[in-house]
């Protein structure tokens, strides 16, 4: 049977329309106004993605007669343990300033000292490379801008499948999230860019969607890009951040890099050196923490300005959750703890691995921001790479005629979600199986790590594969979405277990620790590769160098 | 409410100001998460066109008339109109009157609003710009004036082509003046007109130009000709002179060319059309109306309050009598023979009514108006090979891809408001042909919406429904409205008895805190807590 649905035409298909998503639209306009750019977006664009009220910091900006890209690229490769191809990362940094000129050029601020610099602060191994920033209107400008220009967004899509046709991309198939109705997009060239699995290990708070990084980031472009024959890389990085406890809003830079002092439990200081996250794990594991961050001692002026940045900007609910902890700055203490494990490019070293054209290893896809392996980009990652992926995937499209669509390929997507609607009649409902699946990634997939549990957890994901279909309720649209998301967190589990269990050493402190390995080996100064076999469960692994400059 | 999940046992971490609220839906459109949804106040979950109700209701109460004037207009752009002849299905479903008996006059407070002096110089609407493309519209009814409202907002050009010599349809030539007056019709059209749509007027498709050749000069057309045939009884003595049928009696007097009426006048019919035909008589001259209905009393169609209101004027009503025949003398009619209805409806609730042939009643009659339904003229559609009743039931799309139907042009009678809601559907579609879009995606989903949720009744006051007081017929010649609007102060007590149903709140429990929700909503009525787990 041929079920009737949209399809629309893109030169370029952006997945996701966060950061890297938005930016990416942008540029692809830029670069040819005449050509028709789409977006799908899962929520809504207009807040979307991790920056729904703008961020703090461009984190990398390697300003000119500052620092250089070169220094950046060395600092970074300290901070990620040498496993950081270094071409991508020079490229990045490279775009860095032209890029802060560029949002500046958008009333994005950027606060100046009244000698007219640009606030810049240390946050890497070397180098000052993180420059405040004061916007929560970031995103708005982004999206808005993306309707200036004439893109075209769709709105509350989830990316589900990638449509190929002799072994290119040639569109994507999306689903209303509400819904459940199919889109497809013919598409000359597709960049994904849906961010990591945030929604991965189970926060200490115990509420699903109380985590660090954006929950609406469930791995869908890591999957999709594996599905369609892409290399996945860094799944064992298992990033835990250490910030403010219970809420996991960050705050560490804009507090340490203002004078705040460092404690554990037992009073000692940590802030007079340079002091990170992976210090901070290390106190922790070592029962000396938790950590607490102190700002009494500073001047009145001082902790305003934090408070200026803190309530305002990322995540500025944070002035209402200390208000009911009962926390003045002037007096009290902010407790910091580890947050849950995700997988994330740009906060980690998780992602669809792409070269400097922001290419992956499939014709006309291309990965930007969270969803890719550049590593640790933050926010400039997100945002340069959104637009190499648009120069170079505009360039891609303009090369390609007329691209086909292979409709029993959506068919056969059809025919999947109308199997879920049709036997989802379980007795458990979808939230509390996502609970399941992601105390057992905390249980086996969490470091410190050994193959005992990481075998457990290989385990645990088959039978979720199967439950997934056999036990769990489907009695809407709504839940019919969850399957897919959480579908994609077990898929991301599974790969993260692999990928744990095939580096046989430790590497990058907490994030990747195990306790049968507790060395770091220099053998292992190496990617693990993960692409699919016969079927999604099917992964193969491969090892690949670091590439230098 | 059950809970579904174990995160539905979690506290709602979203705090909605119920005084300051306005319903409106922003927050629930921008959540990222799609953690919002709104639960629907009956009102406006049986609007055909959705319309706000709870909201310009609660804003009448707070004393914000232009807020909720704007909050009205944003779906509804003929508030004149729709507050004065709207079946107001709304007051139906309103929770108000499931528990007490009677409903806010949601209506009222609408007149209310569409009265206000600063409505007499309504602003134009923002309008797209102009997208090269050519809709004409068939028909200047409700449905009509909708699409053509709608199409004209997406920057498409719009020619309406209307048979009579002025537009507004069923509005303008059926409806009487003391119920609608001409110039709230005349404003409404002229409303259209300043957006830039072109009426072709006193032109008959079928006749003075086929569809086919519209089809040629346009892009689209929409097919909105109503249902301008009336029912006959077919039965003996309809052909005698002084019978009338209920719609072109009408018609001639909004025309200014209405019949004799003296004597006594009887009236076979139970609808608001019959009605209308019944007070118009009395201001012809009858000496005395009959209102002969199949249907008891409260089973008649009509409103209510107008059923009242003709009472009061004079109308005399006969209920659950079915006409055997009019019978006539000289080829005049002289009276009505009736028979006594038992059941109008069936057992599967089917009109199929019965008759108790041993109650007979005899009404003498000097002049005697049928009124007792409408039909359609498809004849516009001859040779086309599109059936009225094939039109898609969400799109209105026909077998032709440039033609839509709208109205009751393709399922019969219905209400003005159904009709504008087609018009809307069909106009929707129409852009959506237009820009080469699919036409069917998104567009059955109701919403993200509750319908099922306990209504907290504390907050309506215990005032009675507020009845303006309507002006009488002063006689013959007498066409002045008679339905009053509400003073300033009636307004307010009406929207105080609101109970104010419906509220946006956090269904999913997938709060992440980050605000959009706070910051759009226009009334900073919403206000984020962190979650209790995290607090």
């Amino acid at each position: 049977m041929k079920h009737d649905y949209p399809v629309i035409d893109a030169d370029v298909l952006i997945i996701g329309g966060g950061s890297a998503g938005a930016m990416a639209a942008i540029r692809a306009k830029e670069v040819d106004p005449h050509q028709e750019v789409v977006v799908f977006e899962k929520g809504h664009v207009k807040y979307s993605g991790c920056i729904a009220r703008g961020m703090d910091a461009l984190n990398i900006v390697a300003i000119p007669g500052l620092d250089t890209p070169e220094l950046y690229v060395e600092s970074n490769g300290i901070a990620c343990h040498g496993v950081m191809d270094e071409p991508q990362a020079l490229v990045m940094a490279q775009r860095s300033f032209a890029l802060l000129k560029k949002l500046e050029s958008w009333d994005v601020c950027f606060p100046l000292d009244e000698k007219g610099n640009y606030e810049v602060l240390q946050v890497h191994p070397k180098g000052k490379f993180c420059v405040t920033m004061k916007e929560p209107e970031l995103k708005t400008i982004l999206a808005k801008r993306c309707l200036e220009l004439g893109v075209r967004v769709v709105n509350r899509t989830m990316g589900m499948r990638l449509i190929k046709n002799g072994g290119a991309v040639t569109g994507a198939i999306g689903m209303n999230a509400r819904t459940g109705e199919v889109m497809v997009c013919r598409a000359k060239s597709v960049i994904l860019s849906s961010g990591g699995t945030a929604r991965f290990g189970l926060p200490n708070n115990g509420y699903l969607y109380g985590v660090y990084d954006f929950p609406g980031n469930t791995g869908d472009g890591y999957v999709m890009a594996y599905k369609a024959g892409a290399e996945l890389s860094g799944f064992e990085y298992t990033c835990i951040y250490y910030i403010v406890k219970d809420i996991n809003a960050p705050l560490l830079y804009i507090t340490l890099t203002r004078g705040a002092h460092l404690f554990n439990a037992f009073d000692q200081a940590f802030h007079e050196e340079h002091p990170g996250i992976p210090m901070m794990h290390d106190e922790h594991q070592a029962n000396r923490g938790p950590m607490r961050i102190r700002l009494d001692h500073l001047p009145e002026d001082k902790i305003r300005e934090v408070e200026e940045l803190l309530f305002s900007t990322e995540r500025p609910v944070q002035e209402r959750f200390y208000e009911g902890r009962g926390v003045n700055f002037r007096s009290g203490e902010i407790e910091l703890w580890p947050t849950e494990c995700f997988l994330c490019g740009g906060h980690g070293q998780t992602g669809v691995r792409v070269n400097v054209k922001a290419e992956t290893t499939v014709p006309g896809l291309y990965a930007a921001g969270d969803t890719s392996l550049v590593a640790r980009g933050h926010l400039t990652g997100a945002f340069v790479y959104g637009e190499i992926a648009a120069e170079n995937a505009t360039e891609y499209a303009a090369s390609k005629g007329r691209v086909e669509i292979d409709h029993g390929q959506v068919e056969d997507f059809i025919r999947d979600r109308d199997s879920r609607l049709g036997s989802g009649a379980g007795p458990i409902p979808i939230e509390e199986f996502e609970y399941k699946v992601r105390r057992m990634i905390n249980d086996y997939i969490v470091p410190p790590k050994n193959d005992y549990k990481l075998n457990r957890a290989l385990w645990w994901m088959d039978r979720f594969r199967k439950e997934l279909f056999e036990v769990v309720k489907v009695k809407d649209r709504h839940d019919l979405f969850k399957t897919y998301e959480v579908e994609n967190i077990i898929q991301c589990a599974l790969m993260s277990a692999l990928a744990s269990r095939e580096r046989k050493e430790s590497r990058w402190g907490l994030w990747h620790y195990r306790s049968d390995y507790p060395k770091m080996d220099e053998a292992w100064r190496k990617h693990i590769v993960l692409t699919m076999g016969a079927s999604p469960e099917d992964v193969k692994i491969a090892h690949a160098p670091v590439v230098t400059l | 409410m059950s809970r579904l999940n174990l995160l539905e046992a979690l506290t709602d971490n979203i705090v909605i100001d119920p005084a300051k609220c306005i319903f409106c839906g922003e927050c629930v459109e921008v959540c990222v998460l799609d953690n919002l949804r709104m639960k629907l106040a009956p009102c406006r979950a049986a609007c055909p066109l959705g319309v706000n109700c709870q909201g310009y209701v609660q804003l009448v109460n707070r004393g914000e008339d232009a807020k909720a004037l704007a909050e009205l207009m944003k779906v509804l752009p003929f508030p004149g109109t729709l507050s004065r002849v709207c079946t107001a299905p709304c007051e139906n479903a309103c929770h108000r009157k499931e528990r007490t008996g009677e409903a806010v006059s949601i209506r009222g407070i609408k007149r209310y609003l569409a009265d206000l002096d600063d409505f007499i110089e309504r602003p134009l609407p923002e309008m797209a710009e102009a997208s090269g493309q050519s809709v004409a519209i068939i028909g200047s009814g409700p449905a009509g004036m909708m699409a053509t409202y709608d199409l004209r907002r997406k920057g498409h050009a719009v020619t309406v082509i209307e048979a009579e010599r002025e537009a507004g349809g069923m509005l303008r030539w059926a409806i009487p003046a003391f119920n609608l007056p001409a110039k709230v019709v005349a404003a409404e059209i002229e409303s259209l007109q300043q957006m830039g749509a072109s009426f072709q007027l006193g032109t008959r498709v079928g006749k003075d130009l086929t569809l086919e050749e519209i089809k040629d000069r346009h892009d689209a057309v929409i097919v909105a000709v109503g249902c301008g045939g009336h029912l006959k009884l077919n039965l003996e003595g309809e052909d005698l002179g002084g019978v009338y049928h209920g719609l072109p009696f009408l018609r001639d007097v909004r025309a200014g060319k209405p019949p004799q009426m003296g004597g006594k006048v009887v009236v076979i019919g139970g609808g608001n059309a019959a009605v209308d035909a019944a007070r118009t008589a009395l201001r012809l001259g009858a000496d005395s109306v009959t209102l002969v209905s199949l249907e008891n009393e409260d089973e008649l169609p009509a409103f209510a309050e107008t059923v009242d209101i003709a009472r009061e004027e004079g109308v005399v009503l006969e209920h659950s009598w079915g006409t055997l025949e009019i019978a006539g003398k000289n080829g005049k009619a002289v009276a009505v023979r009736l028979q006594r209805c038992l059941c109008v409806f069936d057992g599967e609730g089917k009109f199929n009514p019965s008759f108790d042939a041993c109650q007979i009643m005899d009404l003498p009659a000097d002049q005697v108006i049928v009124a007792i339904g409408q039909r359609r003229d498809a004849s516009c559609l001859e040779g086309m090979g599109i059936e009225p009743a094939e039109a898609d039931p969400v799109t209105k799309a026909t077998s032709d891809e440039k033609v839509f139907l709208a109205g009751d042009f393709i399922g019969g009678p219905s209400s003005i408001i159904e009709a504008m809601a087609s018009g809307r559907a069909a106009a929707e579609s129409v852009d959506l042909f237009l820009k080469g879009e699919h036409l069917k995606y998104g567009r059955s989903y109701p919403g993200p919406i509750e319908l099922e949720f306990e209504i907290d009744e504390s907050r309506g006051s215990g005032l009675s429904r507020i009845k303006p007081k309507h002006k009488i017929c002063k006689g013959k010649g007498d066409f002045k409205e008679t339905a009053a609007a509400m003073t300033t102060k009636q307004a307010r007590d009406e929207a105080s008895r609101c109970y104010s149903c419906g509220s946006p709140f956090g269904k999913y429990r997938t709060c992440w805190f980050c605000l959009p929700c706070e910051v759009e909503c226009p009334e900073q009525a919403l206000y984020v807590e962190i979650p209790y787990l995290l607090r």
